[in-house]
């Protein structure tokens, strides 16, 4: 992916030389000035639509850094040289400052922030006269070559915008880019993983900030002077067309978008009304055709020609040792595992309530989790499973009562947090990462036990991470998913997309692991295979598991202690036969008496 | 006095905000994208009306009831050619919308040049209460934008088709279970916010010289009022577009008219980030 996006930049800068060179030279040169400029935004625009979150401000921050690299070099001694990385310095912490106060917020609520940014930076340009000069703007902004010749500052402007390409290139190669694409397919899955939303999007808001900041303060430099009106409201706009077009999902899609309906309205010299029809009408046609953009779209259709009889075997394969796996009808209990009651317990929940509205989802609710087993949790829909299992798990602050893990409160710690901390959920729904191969979504919950560093973290390419791909690859081999490894996760079938969610789960290295409906959907067959799975985790890992389960017969088979909750409330806990025999919970959950549990 | 007068040309601005961000909110409900090219279409409607009166002929009242019906038929057909692509892809679905309001306002200057046009209403009166000036063509915005405000609510609350609306916006997978399809919901939602558009563009028409470029900061104020007011919240929206109008009515008198945009924007800034003080991650 970052060759292709090298060679497109190369040829485009190759192709605007070339005009250079021929006998229009100084305005072809400006035209590919401006191109390379778009294209930097739009490659540092990119990571926070990865992340899927659209910022309207990214024209702003092109203006702040023009602003910052005039009133600099204007008003004080500094060298344009010094002055173009801190207007990128400027624009990122503007960033920082709008997207510690946006980020929290998504979808249109974070337009309408980052919008409202754009239009008061806009009259902050306007009306802080004694700053900005007004509607007068800022004149004699130093050029960066020292003879205002346009070849020049054209070259210049290729080393800037291919280092750009190149800086993000990387960073989408990276275990970082990996967490941003993660957070682009489901904040929730993230979060399960341990990557928070926060931190993460205000760094890619940031970082492509800065970039935007630099290539303003290069455009304050060319034209010498600006004002109000140097930087169009539509700005902003266009530069998410540019990457929407070539499709957000690789890092070729911006260049090649930018190439695609940035180029020609420079070159055309049409009125901002007609290059606005272009822009807006091809972008438009683009998208209704190809509507995740033309490379990633382009590459979808490549990918789906190609045969893929490889994976397709293996996962036969698999299925059929399932179904050879499940044998024998007599459910057989585990032996319940002698619990030490002076030991401290791996979890106390205590007098844990949620209250929605005025609806009590969860009432006082008191357990306690010991290191190493396996407690089974059971109740009729909306008794509040799954709703305790996100407020002892961080994805929802309780209403009151207090949860502590290994003998510290984690009331209220975010999700994220606390799977670094050794806990780990799955879901009923949203369990893989759809846009992601099979191995990358065991990859991105690998970081948790070993926490890179900063700098590796951001550079190096994951896929040449000896270390991380191995753990993965041994943790799909466990769950027999190697076979699937380069498939993309949407293709998997059911069945193995919900052995994918607890392998993504279990990638995380937890010592408390939530399990939420793991058989929901399965057959007989793959239901047997997850519960060995699970059997697995505890005895050979050492695992503590929780688990929700409608499939009684399939529980007990595993668990060795069963909490029972109605209505929001503990009604039953014990051995596995004494709660499925608790009257109360055969009239309220079960119909008739479970009698199958032989103990083993 | 002079705040008395602020607060009506307020109310006469949140009447014309309402009715855009009204149909605005709806069609988020239904479809979960951002309709950027709505504003687009109160512009097409002032003209549409401006081509009944000034060049067709026929009267003020009748015009609004023809922008109506033809913006509630443009909007339909953006809605099934364009719209309808784009479910499930939210971003992709942003930007397509974007791009038709970009194209439609773009167009609009090639093709309406920049000559200002204007409607003479039959609503010219002004009434005087003391140094109280109130022009007869506002006091019919704000009535018709609270009279249509009304029918909405009685539409959504009441009818088969209000609560269609209503079960989609909640869980489009029951709904359809229920024999809703999104299709017909989105040709509902988008129909009733193209006629609200059309009317808000018919009703400023004799207020304001017309100009291609008149929907983007309606458009851009109406985002403001439905996030304010709480997306899919036809009552919020109601009451945050009032809430606009008059803050910018009150900007314009007591400071200067050039503030009254960005103080918009400052204050809706300040009003999301005291409100999202407690993230909601995990939607």
């Amino acid at each position: 992916m970052r060759r292709s996006a090298l060679i497109l930049v190369a040829l485009l800068a190759v192709g605007s030389a070339l005009w250079a060179l021929g006998a229009n030279g100084s305005y072809y040169a400006n035209v590919g000035v401006l191109t390379l400029l778009s294209l930097t935004l739009a490659v540092s625009v990119r990571p926070l639509l990865v992340g899927c979150e659209a910022s309207f401000c990214h024209g702003a921050f092109y203006a702040v850094g023009a602003y910052a690299v005039a009133i600099l070099t204007t008003r004080t001694d500094c060298s344009i040289w010094l002055a173009l990385p801190a207007g990128g310095v400027v624009a990122a912490l503007a960033a920082f400052v709008i997207g510690v106060v946006s980020l929290r917020s998504t979808g249109a609520t974070f337009f309408v922030m980052t919008f409202s940014f754009l239009v008061l930076t806009t009259a902050l340009f306007q009306y802080a006269t004694g700053l900005t000069g007004g509607f007068n703007g800022i004149s004699g902004v130093p050029s960066l070559v020292s003879f205002a010749d346009v070849a020049s500052f054209y070259w210049v402007t290729v080393g800037f915008a291919g280092a750009s390409v190149l800086v993000f290139a990387i960073v989408d190669r990276s275990r970082w880019g990996l967490e941003l694409r993660a957070l682009g397919e489901s904040y929730a899955l993230a979060a399960s993983a341990g990557i928070g939303r926060l931190g993460n999007l205000l760094g890619a808001f940031a970082l492509g900030a800065f970039f935007a900041g630099v290539a303003g303060g290069f455009y304050a430099s060319f034209i010498s002077f600006i004002s109000p009106t140097s930087f169009s409201f539509w700005l902003s706009i266009y530069v998410l067309t540019y990457v929407m077009v070539g499709g957000a999902r690789s890092i070729a899609g911006p260049v090649v978008g930018t190439a695609i309906v940035g180029v020609l309205p420079l070159l055309s010299g049409w009125s901002d009304a007609s290059s606005g029809v272009f822009v807006s009408g091809a972008t438009l046609v683009i998208l209704l055709l190809l509507p995740r953009g033309v490379v990633v779209s382009g590459l979808e259709a490549l990918r789906r020609r190609a045969p893929q009889r490889r994976s397709t075997r293996a996962a036969e394969g698999t299925l059929a040792s399932a179904a050879q796996a499940s044998s024998g009808s007599v459910v057989r209990a585990r032996a319940p595992r002698r619990i030490d009651r002076a030991e401290q317990p791996l979890m106390r929940v205590e007098q844990l309530s949620k209250h929605f509205g005025g609806v009590a989802a969860l009432s006082e609710v008191t357990f306690e989790v010991h290191a190493g087993e396996v407690l089974g949790i059971i109740g009729p829909n909306g008794a509040g499973k799954t709703t305790l299992f996100n407020a002892i798990s961080g994805f929802s602050r309780p209403s009151r009562g207090r949860v502590w893990f290994e003998g510290e409160e984690i009331t209220g710690v975010p999700g994220h947090r606390l799977v670094h901390r050794g806990i780990t959920r799955t879901f009923q729904a949203s369990t893989v990462f759809e846009g992601l191969s099979v191995r990358d979504n065991v990859l991105v919950a690998g970081a948790v036990g070993e926490r890179p560093g900063v700098l590796r973290r951001l550079v190096l390419p994951l896929h040449r991470d000896p270390g991380a791909t191995a753990a993965a690859d041994r943790v799909l081999e466990r769950f027999e998913l190697q076979g699937w490894a380069d498939a993309p996760a949407a293709d998997l079938p059911y069945g193995l997309r919900k052995m994918l969610g607890v392998a993504i789960a279990m990638a995380t290295g937890p010592r408390l692991l939530c399990l939420d409906e793991p058989l929901a959907g399965l057959s007989e067959a793959e239901a047997d295979r997850m519960m060995d799975a699970v059997a697995s985790l505890s005895d050979q890992h050492g695992v503590t598991i929780v688990v929700i389960e409608h499939r009684i017969r399939s529980l007990v088979r595993v668990c060795e202690r069963m909490l029972a909750l109605d209505a929001g409330c503990l009604v039953a806990e014990g051995e596995p036969a004494a709660v499925l025999a608790n009257p109360e919970i055969v009239s309220a959950y079960l119909g008739t008496p479970f009698t199958e549990v032989a103990h083993a | 006095m002079e705040a008395l007068q602020a607060l009506f040309t307020g109310l006469a601005g949140g009447a014309t905000l309402a009715l855009v961000a009204l149909g605005l909110t709806l069609v988020f409900g239904v479809l979960r994208v951002v309709n950027f090219a709505h504003g687009a279409l109160f512009m097409l409607g002032a003209y549409t009306c401006y081509a009944c009166t000034e060049v067709a002929g026929i009267g003020y009242f009748p015009a609004i009831l023809v922008s109506a019906a033809a913006i509630a038929a443009v909007s339909v057909v953006l809605a099934l050619v364009v719209f309808r692509r784009f479910r499930g892809l939210e971003l992709e679905g942003a930007i397509a919308a974007v791009a038709l309001a970009v194209a439609i306002e773009n167009a609009g200057i090639i093709f309406f040049k920049a000559v200002p046009r204007q409607v003479q209403g039959p609503l010219t009166q002004v009434v005087d209460l003391g140094s109280l000036h109130l022009p007869v063509q506002r006091i019919f915005m704000i009535v018709v934008a609270v009279a249509l405000f009304g029918a909405l609510s009685l539409f959504v609350a009441r009818t088969h088709w209000g609560r269609a609306l209503r079960a989609v916006q909640q869980d489009e997978e029951a709904a359809q279970l229920q024999g809703i399809t999104v299709t017909q919901a989105m040709i509902v939602a988008f129909a009733i916010g193209g006629a609200l558009a059309g009317v808000a563009g018919a009703l400023v028409a004799p207020d304001q010289v017309l100009s291609p470029t008149m929907g983007t900061t309606p458009l851009l104020l109406a985002f403001v009022a439905i996030v304010v007011g709480g997306m899919g919240n036809i009552g919020g929206t109601l009451a945050a577009a009032f809430g606009v109008g008059i803050l910018q009515s009150f900007v314009s008198t007591y400071w200067v008219p050039q503030a009254a945009t960005w103080t918009s924007f400052a204050v809706v800034l300040l009003i999301l980030a005291v409100r999202s003080r407690r993230p909601v991650v995990y939607a």
